[in-house]
């Protein structure tokens, strides 16, 4: 199969859905993010601080458009000047700093709607940076989620086993001489611009729900990260495409409706047995001889 | 550091919490084949003193100097890290070797000595049933051994140990004295506890942690001195 035959059965796959093919490629690239940052997010508990970071991204918008340039320039400067802030503090600091993590919530939007606020922007519409419209996504925005999804794979090929030590025990990786500084600075720094490359798909609302919820769903299905992983990315893909077929049918705006899917499916697997998914040791393990 | 047998050495080290002395100008110096217990009440500073051995925090006054390229070890008492974040006993084990894995080969995977090293020290600390199972599986004692055996797959030339016998029953914590006992001279170790039993852990030397440092006599054994450049154990 060619390049061309590859591309008209792709349009034919996205006609089928009801939506364009750009959408469609780009709810497929987000559930690669989905798999592999948003099981970051929810294993670090830095859901809460990737909101916070999506909504002092919204600041970053509005500060780019009052001097003129591209707004994603902006949200991706705020977003990796909020991940250079937080890095230095220890895994579970950053996860008991929910008060700060508010007020950062509270400022970038406060910051964003003001500067939006402007006479010389009142071209913008500010729902669309809300919540996005995956349904109208533009080249640029699908070459920069593209983007930075190869630039995520490149970095876990190199570091993931570094990576992967760190985000689990930051304090047993710097005793085996490992940069901690610089990984927890990576690993947040990943999170916060997948958060920004999503802004354009779901907007700042909606970003953080759409890394969470897709491997909180495989948490309950599978244990091993690998599986998360994989489990993540192919329920980020049921979600994506399944809100958008929906979105197209019935005539709602695509993210929220993704999002709400999701919700429906973190629901559903609260049904699913816990202990008997989960159990991996032997029933009767080797007791230590004494 | 000019002393080729001194593994860390703290000379007049204090460590501050606000304005409250935590450690006050303690003088200490670990050896090769140490086996050093730091015994002392709850909140007398151990932990604190344990972690600054490790580099783990910076203190406010003095100076700490490590052998280059010195392995270390270590077992805390209250682990960092989520029991439920998605590893199994086996891999939380072999992150152990992570110091050793090669920077120019990135996409290379753990090798056959890592592996070898991983299941000797599985077999010795009878994880051999539970190496597939996940850290949140586990109950206090068999955290404990799996910690054990992380800290002793990396090799290394001091093994610290904060409380490691804390919940554990009377039964396990014969085991994990033996196991202690057992392990092999020339690696040091330095064990923080309440709750010594010198004559298995083999204690060479003892010191009493409360704000300051002192030297402790253990029975039938000479208790050396501890202070900074007056020779060591």
């Amino acid at each position: 199969m060619d390049m061309a035959e590859a591309g008209s059965l792709f349009g034919a796959v996205a006609a089928a859905f009801g939506v364009p093919p750009a959408a469609l490629a780009a709810a497929l690239l987000a559930s690669l993010l989905c798999g592999f940052v948003g099981t970051v997010v929810v294993l670090r508990r830095l859901v809460a601080l990737g909101g916070g970071i999506a909504h002092a991204a919204f600041g970053g918008v509005g500060l780019a458009l009052l001097l003129g340039f591209d707004p994603r320039i902006g949200a991706a400067g705020v977003a990796a000047l909020a991940a250079a802030a937080l890095s230095p503090l220890r895994s579970e600091r950053l996860a008991r700093l929910d008060a700060a993590i508010g007020v950062l919530w509270a400022v970038g939007m406060a910051t964003g709607m003001l500067l939006l606020s402007g006479a010389a922007h009142s071209d913008v519409e500010v729902e669309s940076i809300l919540f996005g419209d995956l349904m109208k996504v533009r080249p640029a925005d699908l070459a920069l989620l593209g983007g930075f999804v190869l630039g995520m794979i490149a970095l876990l090929l190199l570091f993931g086993r570094e990576l992967v030590a760190t985000a689990f025990d930051d304090e047993h990786a710097r005793l085996q001489g490992l940069p901690v500084g610089r990984l927890s600075f990576l690993l947040l720094l990943v999170v916060a611009l997948a958060v920004v490359a999503l802004l354009s798909l779901v907007g700042v609302v909606l970003a953080i729900a759409l890394l969470a919820i897709p491997p909180l769903v495989a948490l309950r299905l599978f244990r091993s990260l690998p599986a998360i992983v994989a489990g993540g990315c192919a329920v980020g893909s049921g979600i994506t495409l399944g809100g958008l077929a929906l979105a197209a049918r019935i005539g709602t705006p695509a993210g929220p409706t993704i999002i709400l899917l999701g919700g429906v499916a973190l629901g559903l697997v609260q049904l699913v047995p816990h202990r008997a998914l989960r159990s991996s040791r032997p029933a009767l393990p080797a007791r230590p001889s004494t | 550091m000019s002393d080729s047998a001194a593994l860390v050495r703290l000379c007049r080290v204090s460590y501050r919490f606000g304005a409250d002395v935590v450690l006050d100008e303690i003088d200490l110096e670990v050896v090769a084949g140490e086996r050093l217990a730091l015994l002392g009440p709850n909140g007398g500073g151990k932990s604190t003193l344990v972690r600054l051995l490790l580099g783990l925090l910076r203190q406010a006054t003095g100076t700490i100097d490590r052998r280059a390229g010195l392995r270390l070890g270590y077992v805390p008492q209250f682990p960092a890290f989520d029991r439920h974040f998605p590893v199994r006993v086996e891999e939380m084990i072999l992150q152990g070797r992570l110091r050793d894995r090669s920077r120019l080969r990135p996409f290379a995977a753990t090798g056959p000595r890592d592996r070898g090293l991983v299941d000797e020290v599985i077999a010795r600390l009878d994880l051999g049933a539970l190496r597939r199972a996940y850290l949140d599986e586990l109950s206090g004692g068999e955290m404990k051994r799996a910690l054990v055996a992380r800290a002793l797959v990396a090799e290394p030339d001091l093994l610290i140990l904060d409380e490691p016998t804390a919940a554990l029953d009377e039964p396990s914590r014969r085991a994990f004295w033996a196991l202690l006992a057992g392990l092999p001279q020339k690696t040091a170790i330095v064990l923080a506890t309440h709750d010594l039993a010198p004559e298995t852990f083999a204690a060479k030397r003892a010191a009493l942690v409360d704000r300051r440092l002192e030297p402790l006599a253990l029975s039938g054994l000479h208790v050396q001195s501890l202070v900074c450049g007056h020779g060591h154990g």
